[in-house]
């Protein structure tokens, strides 16, 4: 309005100006040579200046008027547009009419106003996705100012503490964090406010019932528009079965450890009882050569019939208790893995008749039918005394519980894929079905009465079986109790070819 | 002949030698690996009777120590072992010249066969 005001006396001003300027003029044209009589006509003619005057005024406040239209309104629209704006109202639009510099303003105007439109429009959409991310977010997230209390937090969070968001929201932080780590997270906190820096930590946080839970927190830093830290959101990971897989890792470490001790353990003890055993046997050394110097006639003096007697059976406990303590270091040796093997190229069938040739005058004397039954030609590489070790076991066991009278043992050897198989079978008393699969174990003998009976160490077994293994092979039996007893054992035959072409 | 026992257990040298002094040997005993190897380099000895386990030098060190001197074929050994050597290793000791192997406990007239099969060599 006010510039309307100012342009209106501007013109007025105008207009009175060209009023006399034109009347000076016309008198110049009409008389131009007297002005005093110029005076006296202008006195004369003051109807026809007014009349002029008049006439000027008026179609200069025309032209003010229509000045005033197109130029001042679109301008104050423009103010007026331009305030809405400030208070954040974007709807606006101004129609384009006017002149056209003033056209061009507005249009440029309404271009600007559609660009903060779209740029609004796209804050709100982000806005609207981040705020989605933190409120609906299965993580938990709270915003800590600067003073510690939690401004805002998700359900998440909330929930996962067994509170409300409205019970969260306004508390201090430390209210949620275990008694335990309440000490770490304030000192955490307050090196945060000084530097600003805030590090991932693992915080035991704890529910409204009281139970704790392992957490991993880590925070991004709010700062105001000046510049200054204001607060931190926080992201907490509840980390329960990491910490749970990881507690379980650390036990089964120990456990692992443990078990290690205790094979260290057992290996120390089975070093500690070979040696042991070893030195057990030293004695008869000394034991068993002083009743051979006593028997021999003669040698240092004559011993009547009693004396003799006396040392024969000192002499043969001393050979039984040196073949028990061969057993037990055998058996041992070979638990410990400590059994070296001779490998050596031989004839299975050769070795079979040995065997058959050696125990023939006993098994008559025991009125024991004996068959050998090999009918291949088989060789192979292996350790052929360890070989024969468990065939003189197998055969000795069936010995001892073959039937006194119409006893029968067999003995052979196949080839079977790529191992020899060899036998021992017996029609003896057979295997209860009951301790069938405790015949591998050690000192294990159907019945106590019968090892004492038999006086065996009761490792006869054990030691097959570490023997037979320990050459890669395979040990197994069948029987049928009151029956017979067949024992087989295997013995690769690739082993005997690898190392041939080796 | 003369024989000589390396064996630091006296029980067992002192039972040997008796049986062999009878059997009409003469026997000097030792009970250390180096006092032995010593005795054997100065031929204080027709044939040696040799322990392997035994501390501080043993029976092992002797045949080794005979070997780098080049003096294990030389000398008639007989090793004497109640070590859990195995079938092998003793092949193996007689192939690198010691004459015989015999595991503890031996009989002693096996022992005498031995010695005297080995003093024919």
């Amino acid at each position: 309005m006010r510039i309307g005001l100012q342009i209106l006396i501007a013109v007025t001003l105008f207009a009175c100006i060209m009023t006399a300027v034109g009347y000076v003029l016309l008198v110049q044209l009409n008389k131009p040579e007297s002005l005093a009589k110029g005076m006296g006509e202008l006195m004369k003619n003051s109807t026809q200046i007014a009349a002029f005057g008049i006439f000027i005024f008026i179609v200069m406040a025309g032209t003010m008027t229509f000045l005033v239209r197109s130029v001042t309104s679109p301008v104050k629209k423009l103010r007026d547009a331009a305030d809405k704006i400030a208070k954040g109202d974007l709807d606006v639009k101004i129609s384009t009419k006017g002149t056209d510099e003033v056209r061009g303003l507005v249009i440029s105007f309404n271009a600007m106003v559609n660009e903060l439109k779209k740029a609004k429009e796209h804050q709100l959409i982000a806005m609207a996705k981040y705020k989605d991310l933190y409120e609906t977010s299965p993580g938990l997230y709270r915003t800590v100012s600067v003073d510690g209390i939690i401004a805002d937090c998700n359900k998440s969070y909330a929930e996962r503490l067994g509170y409300t968001m409205e019970e969260v929201i306004g508390s201090h932080y430390n209210k949620y964090t275990a008694p335990k780590d309440t000490d770490t997270m304030s000192h955490s906190f307050e090196t945060w406010k000084l530097t600003g820096i805030s590090k991932n930590i693992e915080i035991w946080l704890k529910t409204k019932d009281g139970i704790t839970f392992p957490t991993m927190i880590s925070g991004t830093n709010i700062y105001d528009e000046k510049g200054n830290l204001i607060g931190c959101n926080n992201i907490i990971r509840d980390i329960s079965e990491i910490y749970e897989a990881r507690k379980k890792r650390e036990k089964d470490a120990i456990m692992e450890l443990q078990v290690s001790e205790i094979r260290k353990m057992d290996k120390l003890k089975n070093e500690f009882a070979s040696m042991m055993t070893h030195e057990l046997k030293t004695p008869l050394t000394p034991i068993m050569g002083h009743c051979e110097m006593l028997k021999e006639p003669g040698l240092i003096g004559d011993l009547n019939q009693d004396q003799l007697d006396s040392i024969n059976k000192i002499a043969e406990n001393a050979l039984r208790l040196e073949r028990l303590i061969g057993d037990v270091m055998l058996a041992q040796r070979l638990e410990i893995g400590q059994m070296n093997f001779d490998k050596q190229k031989f004839e299975v069938t050769k070795l079979m008749s040995e065997i058959h040739n050696d125990y023939s005058q006993t098994m008559k004397e025991k009125q024991i039918e004996f068959v050998n039954s090999t009918r291949e030609d088989l060789s192979l590489w292996s350790d052929k005394n360890r070989v024969r070790q468990v065939v003189d076991n197998l055969i000795q066991n069936a010995v001892d519980f073959t039937p006194k009278n119409g006893g029968r043992i067999e003995i052979g050897a196949k080839s079977e894929d790529s191992k020899v198989i060899f036998y021992v079978k017996d029609n003896g008393m057979g295997i209860p079905k009951e301790v069938q699969p405790i015949m591998f174990k050690k000192f294990y003998q159907v019945d106590a009465s019968h090892r004492r009976k038999h006086k065996g160490s009761g490792l006869g077994l054990v030691i097959c079986k570490g023997i037979v293994e320990g050459l890669g092979g395979g040990i197994w039996f069948e029987s049928e109790p009151g029956k017979s007893t067949s024992f087989y054992f295997s013995i690769p035959l690739e082993v005997y070819y690898k190392n041939r072409l080796a | 002949m003369r024989l000589l026992l390396i064996e630091d257990n006296d029980d067992i040298s002192k039972m040997m030698a008796q049986y062999l002094r009878l059997k009409g040997y003469d026997c000097v005993i030792t009970n250390n690996g180096r006092d032995g190897l010593d005795q054997i380099l100065a031929k204080n000895c027709d044939i040696a009777l040799l322990d392997l386990a035994m501390p501080e030098f043993s029976g092992y060190d002797v045949i080794e120590s005979l070997e780098v001197s080049g003096k294990l074929r030389e000398q008639k050994i007989i090793v004497l072992t109640a070590s859990s050597i195995t079938e092998g290793k003793m092949r193996e000791l007689e192939k690198r010249g010691v004459y015989s192997c015999l595991k503890k406990p031996v009989q002693l007239n096996e022992l005498v066969k031995v010695i005297q099969a080995c003093a024919k060599s």
